[in-house]
């Protein structure tokens, strides 16, 4: 396994990385936690990737996006997302950090107040990013919203390379074959740490959202050939069988684009679509319960919109027996904690006395 | 200097510690502000301290403090600050992190500060902090309401000891001698990676509030002896003994560690003129800071310490005080967190 970790890793350092995070991130035993549930808990703190206090994620994607877009001598970056997109404002970040121009399209599925502008939305603009807000018009679907803010954004970007400007163009969430990739190495990451600490996962939950993630994990995973089970908690509603084709998909063209020859396939994906409800961004009982009680246990943060619903899905596997007791399990910190500070519609009754 | 800092480690590891984050923390140099402001800056990121993502100064202090709490038995921590106050946040995480139940005593800063349920605050109510929030009295002096704030401290320690609990009484700021050692032991961490960098810091510029941190980097500077100059840029109108204070806190963790060199109060250097309009109160140099480090690098400061703190070395910069070619050490203190507070505390960050 050692040799295949050191393969993964030979593919993903060939290609162009801008250096946007302090790796590895923290890989450690949830002592006090894994007493509670009778499982060996581990955690991979990935909301701790830097360099700005506010990283998560979307910090490895854009390590391989940045280092593509640098290599392309893009000037301008364009991306999409929410208003409170975790994504949108890595991107931003990142964009200063190198001395790009961030442009982000962003659309509103919680209306920002303009005297209280909140959390990322906040970062974005200390970061002095160009926003342009899409606001959900009467009668419009969130969908159709989203597309409006896709449309709007490509005909900027045209515009700006029509008057000769190098415009760099990232995906929503940052899910593209590139932006997977930067998991896959991360994937090879975590494998060296639990080889270092002679820990073998038989379970990974992560959140799942854009498919990036899972995408990269599921393809390091193929290539390393460990025996843990990938599994992603859907964060909103996924079409069954086509998400899983999607990712892999994804995954298939990352492992292209690093020049492997293997591939994965939709049933390589587990993703559980229990724990979303009642919707993207839209808080739940059981995701207050699970970031109250990481936080009394551990005394560390999760938030309302990805990682507490995950974290939520991960606790009922194992009141379920869906996993064994004294099993090994990692769970995928992806970040995204500013989302406690956003609007209460968002944040929900974790913030409530009690 | 490499064998005085081992010196200096192998004394602390002879305290009771509790491992509450991730050290060594992050020193790295800022390349573009450098190239803008024509000097060598360098950051050493106290904001990333952990374990928590809302780390922060305190944690060096608490490995420490709930080290000493450990030792001593105790099941309960109580300690004191404001409704925001970062050192109350991180002792209650600290506190869940080893199965302690945190009691927190805290002062409102104004007649809103007292039921916004924001930032820290929120934070503490996740944690499920036991949190008392003392009435806010307008025009009332600082050492009245310090004394109201420590009588509820009081009272509810006496009514859970009564209950069976062992109390654990910590000062605000976590400004105790056993606290200041962290920041003794973090001066010696960053001049290991200055070692290995090969940089020698002219400077090393931080916000200084209760005197802890200053008054530890101030005892590690002494113990190493190295060249920099300890600048503390005051986040507000601090009392006239303050540089005693932090003198005497700085020798008390001295001698914790065995160390023979003392601090005078002289050796404590705080400039005063950055905090107006006063504390936890947003200022235009602290705003346009808290901008240009994020439209520049990418990173986060907060209104209340980091901010203003930058806006002072800005300020030294520009007036000649700081010549060009230094290299410079900007200690990020941590207390982001401050950001997603009420207006009133974080200004105008938001305005487009």
């Amino acid at each position: 396994m050692q040799e295949n970790i050191k393969k993964l890793r030979q593919l993903t350092g060939a290609k162009p990385r801008a250096n946007l995070g302090f790796y590895p991130t923290p890989f450690y035993k949830l002592e006090r936690l894994s007493g509670q549930l009778g499982v060996e808990l581990y955690i991979k703190r990935d909301d701790f990737s830097g360099m700005s206090l506010f990283g998560g994620n979307k910090v490895r994607k854009l390590e391989y996006l940045m280092g593509d877009a640098l290599a392309q001598g893009s000037e301008t970056v364009v991306t999409y997302g929410a208003t409170q997109s975790n994504h949108a404002m890595q991107t931003a970040t990142a964009c200063r950090r190198l001395g790009l121009h961030p442009v982000l399209f962003l659309n509103a599925y919680v209306t920002p107040d303009e005297n209280d502008i909140r959390a990322n939305m906040l970062l974005d603009r200390i970061l002095g990013a160009e926003m342009h807000v899409i606001q959900n018009e009467p009668g419009e679907t969130d969908q159709q919203t989203e597309q409006r803010c896709f449309q709007t954004g490509k005909e900027h970007v045209q515009r700006l390379r029509d008057a000769g400007h190098k415009c760099y163009d990232v995906p929503m969430g940052g899910s593209s074959h590139v932006g997977a990739a930067g998991f896959a190495d991360g994937y090879g990451e975590l494998m060296e740490q639990c080889v270092q600490a002679n820990v073998r996962p038989q379970y990974i939950f992560c959140a799942t959202g854009s498919g990036g993630t899972q995408a990269g994990l599921v393809a390091g995973h193929h290539l390393v050939g460990d025996a843990a089970q990938i599994v992603g908690v859907a964060v909103s509603r996924k079409k069954p069988d086509e998400y899983e084709a999607y990712c892999a998909d994804l995954a298939n063209r990352a492992l292209e684009w690093l020049g492997s020859d293997e591939r994965v396939s939709a049933a390589d994906f587990t993703v559980d679509r229990g724990y979303y409800l009642p919707g993207y961004e839209q808080p739940s009982e059981a995701a207050s319960d699970a970031i109250r009680l990481l936080a009394r246990t551990e005394g560390l943060m999760m938030d309302p919109v990805y990682t507490g619903k995950a974290f939520a899905g991960l606790l009922d596997w194992i009141k379920q027996g869906k996993i064994k007791p004294g099993s090994t399990v990692v769970f995928w910190h992806t970040g995204g904690a500013t989302a406690l500070f956003s609007e209460q519609e968002i944040v929900g009754s974790v913030s409530r006395e009690g | 200097m490499k064998q005085k800092i081992e010196q200096l480690n192998a004394r602390a590891r002879a305290l009771p510690r509790a491992q509450l984050g991730f050290f060594p923390t992050p020193l790295h140099r800022l390349d573009r502000l450098s190239g803008r402001l024509g000097i060598e800056l360098y950051i050493k990121r106290d904001d990333l301290t952990g374990m928590s993502l809302f780390g922060g100064n305190k944690i060096r202090k608490l490995e420490h403090l709930m080290g000493d709490v450990l030792a001593q038995g105790a099941d309960t921590v109580i300690t004191y600050g404001a409704v925001q106050s970062n050192h109350a946040m991180q002792t209650a995480t600290a506190c869940r992190r080893l199965g302690l139940h945190p009691v927190l005593c805290l002062n409102p800063c104004s007649e809103r500060d007292a039921g916004n349920v924001r930032a820290n605050y929120l934070l503490n109510r996740i944690l499920g902090a036991e949190v008392h929030v003392v009435d806010y009295i307008a025009g009332e002096a600082e050492a009245d309401m310090k004394a109201r704030r420590r009588a509820v401290g009081r009272s509810r320690a006496q009514a859970l000891t009564q209950a069976g609990h062992t109390c654990y009484d910590m000062p605000s700021g976590g400004a105790s001698p056993l606290g200041t050692v962290g920041y003794i032991t973090g001066y010696a961490e960053l001049m290991g990676q200055c070692l290995d960098l090969g940089i020698a810091p002219d400077y090393v510029f931080s916000a200084t509030g209760t005197g802890g941190t200053q008054g530890g980097m101030v005892g590690g500077h002494l113990a190493l002896g190295d060249r920099a100059q300890v600048i503390g840029i005051a986040d507000s109108p601090l009392d006239d003994d303050f540089e005693e204070n932090s003198a005497a806190l700085c020798n008390g963790a001295m001698a914790l560690l065995g160390l023979e060199e003392r601090a005078k109060a002289s050796d404590i250097y705080v400039d005063h003129n950055y905090y107006a309009p006063g504390y936890e109160k947003p200022s235009d140099i602290g705003t346009r800071a808290i901008r240009l480090m994020a439209r520049e690098e990418g990173l986060m400061l907060d209104p209340v310490y980091t901010g203003k703190a930058f806006a002072g070395l800005l300020d030294w910069i520009e007036q000649g005080r700081v010549k060009p070619g230094s290299t410079v050490v900007f200690w990020h203190t941590g207390g982001v967190t401050a950001l997603f507070a009420d207006r009133e505390i974080a200004g105008p960050l938001g305005e487009a």
